[in-house]
């Protein structure tokens, strides 16, 4: 019995499922599905309600059980700041996800098959000429143009004189595993000074500020779930390019790229996601004409209140376009990962 | 499978391509994580001052985490810290003994390095730390302080989420009709914003008008409020923060589940093994080395939750539900920019002993194949 269970639990791939296991799989489904749209739904409810129907008690049908009203959606619709809003997480989202698919899977790729030794020695080297360049220019108080200049021509002549020496090496895991430390950072941390040098360049106005933060934030985990797929590829299809004369920018654009489209589809899904719906960096960096939408849903903590209907209604604005996206991409994701490639 | 990819590697076919792939990312890594970190490595060590015309950062050494470890902050940082007794004792020492176990086992071990065994060593005595604190806290009549909450969110969340991903994923990888509508909807939690989704869960938890206030009023809750129960504000948290992060696993182990290669398992059944057999023995090693990242990457994605307790129970009652960087944000706001700083670093200590611990064992597993 309990064999027979556990048989119909995990269930097959390829036959038909056993009847035990086709109810238990749509009893599961049917209830996460509900688990998943039940408090989409009491946002799209909550949208049509006002304060006293808010407040007295839940009601669950609009215009049966209670007075349904759009008056929450004119506010909303009739904002300028709302298309505003949604125009600058439009644009931010996409260019920062697609900057980070792009760098995040040349990397990943570098990763998984070229061969990087990184002596430890210029690393160090390189991380004393910035302290004594960064303690120069805190003491002496001068412009950092010239000092961060110099810094580079001293450490690129040093580099060259001494690179021979050193004879500890470093290998692909652990570029690898110092890539996604950095997701550890508490983005607390450092959005203070990231603040302060954007200040300095001048682009703290511009929507540049929020999309260099987000795509230099999702390039870690790109890389990091790149570099996984990339490697699940078998050597021998570059083998035989490199034998036809490929060269690497070749055989990762015409080559590899192709055969991680899912991949590709599953990545740039996560990024978009996570860009749209950033909030702390929007929070610190935005200013009121590069607002993103996340900032506009806590902007209606207003001091009348909270408005949660409103905020429902930026919420169902926010949440259109992604799943637009998702449905239509899906099938990236859907499609087997290495389908074809091996047997083909 | 991969038994020529050393062969690929030393091959140089191109003399800027290693670079060209690799440089751009490193240089914005380096420019946006990386020196921002070292500005703050130095904020970590003074105290910031309004002083006449400007402001002050004065150097004060180690102040700012003495007070977080030994001083003042201590029941905020670590929690409140009782001695231990009785049952919770007996268990500390077998978990002395157990992770003693393993480290001895790993120290006799020829094919681990001298510096690979002195981790080990750092690793069993900051394990064996934090479970103390766990022990201390919490199970001995005093309060957790926001490492411990952190740690809690992070790994009870990770395993609720990781199992209901995996069962969603087995499930949805069946042959079934209409199976991939359900995908659709399963992906739903993932698309809000998590501030959105903060606010929609106070509406949701709210028991004197939200949904499920006659479910309250039946069991006799009536008055019940989560936010004013340490637990249920902690609990709150981790139901909306698997919420959003079920959909995350289930979406890549189903993409992981599908890649794998159909003959296998055609050969497996008609040599007559069974469904659970199969995926014990073909499915489950195929999709250890993603299980294994999606889990580190929601451990280390975990120990920076913010929004849901910020917005679902400002961190209350008291302390009780407040995340590290929660704590670091509210000390950030009252001015106290070094100790904001100090607590930002022993997170990021935090989270480096976690993930360097995790992926050192994952390594053990992923040999096999």
């Amino acid at each position: 019995m309990i064999n027979l269970f556990i048989n119909s639990l995990f269930g097959s791939t390829l036959k038909r499922p056993s009847l035990i296991s086709i109810i238990f799989s749509y009893t599961m489904l049917i209830f996460w599905s509900l688990v998943c749209l039940f408090p989409l739904y009491w946002i799209i409810v909550t949208s049509f309600k006002t304060l006293p129907t808010y407040t007295n008690g839940p009601f669950y049908l609009p215009f049966y059980d209670f007075e349904g009203s759009l008056s929450a959606w004119e506010t909303i619709l009739n904002d300028n700041e709302t298309y505003v809003a949604f125009l600058n997480s439009l644009f931010i989202s996409f260019v920062s996800s697609t900057i980070a698919l792009i760098l995040g899977s040349m990397a990943g790729y570098a990763i998984a098959r070229i061969t990087y030794r990184p002596k430890l020695g210029s690393i160090i080297l390189f991380i004393l000429t910035l302290f004594i360049t960064v303690y120069i220019i805190l003491q002496f108080n001068i412009s950092w143009e010239l000092p961060t200049i110099c810094g580079i021509i001293i450490f690129i002549i040093l580099l060259s004189s001494l690179n021979t020496r050193f004879k500890t090496q470093l290998n692909n895991e652990d570029i690898s595993f110092w890539i996604i430390s950095t997701r550890v950072l508490p983005p607390v941390t450092i959005v203070l000074p990231i603040y302060v040098l954007f200040q300095q360049i001048g682009i703290l106005k511009s929507h540049w500020s929020l999309i260099i933060a987000y795509s230099t934030g999702a390039i870690p985990i790109a890389i990091w779930l790149m570099k996984e797929f990339f490697v699940k590829i078998p050597v021998e299809l570059e083998e035989s390019a490199i034998i036809d004369g490929a060269t690497r920018y070749r055989i990762w654009w015409s080559i590899i790229l192709p055969l991680v489209k899912p991949g590709l589809a599953a990545t740039y899904i996560i990024t978009l996601i996570s860009t749209w719906n950033e909030y702390l960096f929007a929070l610190f960096l935005s200013t009121s004409k590069t607002q993103t939408l996340p900032m506009h849903v806590a902007g209606q903590l207003t001091v009348k209140g909270t408005q949660w209907w409103s905020m429902s209604v930026v919420i169902i604005i926010m949440l259109i376009p992604v799943l637009f996206i998702a449905v239509f991409l899906q099938r990236f994701v859907l499609s087997g990962l290495l389908s074809g490639s091996v047997k083909g | 499978m991969f038994l020529n990819k050393n062969y690929i590697k030393n091959i140089d076919i191109d003399k800027y391509s290693p670079a060209l792939f690799l440089y751009p990312s490193v240089i914005a890594i380096l420019f946006i994580s990386i020196f921002p970190l070292l500005g703050s490595l130095y904020m970590a060590f003074t105290k910031f001052k309004f002083i006449k015309g400007g402001t002050e950062f004065k150097y004060v050494g180690f102040y700012n985490f003495k007070k977080l470890l030994f001083g003042s902050q201590q029941y905020h940082f670590l929690g409140s810290i009782k001695e231990i007794s009785g049952i919770i004792e007996i268990i500390f020492y077998l978990f002395i003994v157990f992770i003693s176990y393993l480290l001895i086992k790993s120290l006799l071990n020829k094919k681990i390095s001298i510096i690979g065994k002195i981790g080990w060593i750092i690793s069993a005595i900051i394990t064996i730390f934090l479970f103390y604190l766990i022990l201390a806290t919490e199970f001995s009549g005093g309060k957790f302080g926001s490492l411990t909450t952190t740690i809690f969110y992070v790994m009870f969340g990770a395993i609720i989420q990781f199992f209901i991903g995996l069962l969603l994923a087995i499930i949805c990888v069946q042959k079934l009709k209409g199976v991939n509508y359900f995908k659709a909807i399963f992906f739903i939690p993932l698309m809000i914003t998590p501030v959105g989704t903060g606010y929609l869960f106070r509406m949701l938890t709210n028991t004197t008008n939200g949904p499920f206030k006659p479910f309250w009023v039946y069991l006799g809750y009536r008055d019940y409020s989560w936010a004013t129960d340490p637990w249920g504000a902690r609990i709150a948290v981790v139901i909306a923060d698997s919420w959003i992060w079920i959909p995350f696993m289930f979406i890549i182990l189903v993409s992981a589940m599908q890649s794998q290669d159909k003959t296998i398992i055609e050969a497996a059944y008609s040599d007559g093994a069974s469904n659970y057999q199969i995926f014990k023995y073909i499915t489950f090693p195929h999709i250890l080395p993603t299980c294994v990242v999606i889990l580190i990457i929601k451990i280390i994605d975990g120990f920076k939750i913010i929004d849901l307790p910020s917005v679902l129970t400002s961190g209350g009652p008291g302390i009780s539900s407040e995340s590290m960087t929660l704590h670091s944000f509210f000390t950030w706001r009252s001015l106290d920019l070094g100790g904001s700083a100090a607590i930002s670093y022993m997170l990021f200590i935090i989270v480096v002993y976690f993930s360097l611990t995790l992926i050192s064992i994952s390594k053990r597993f992923t040999k096999f194949y």
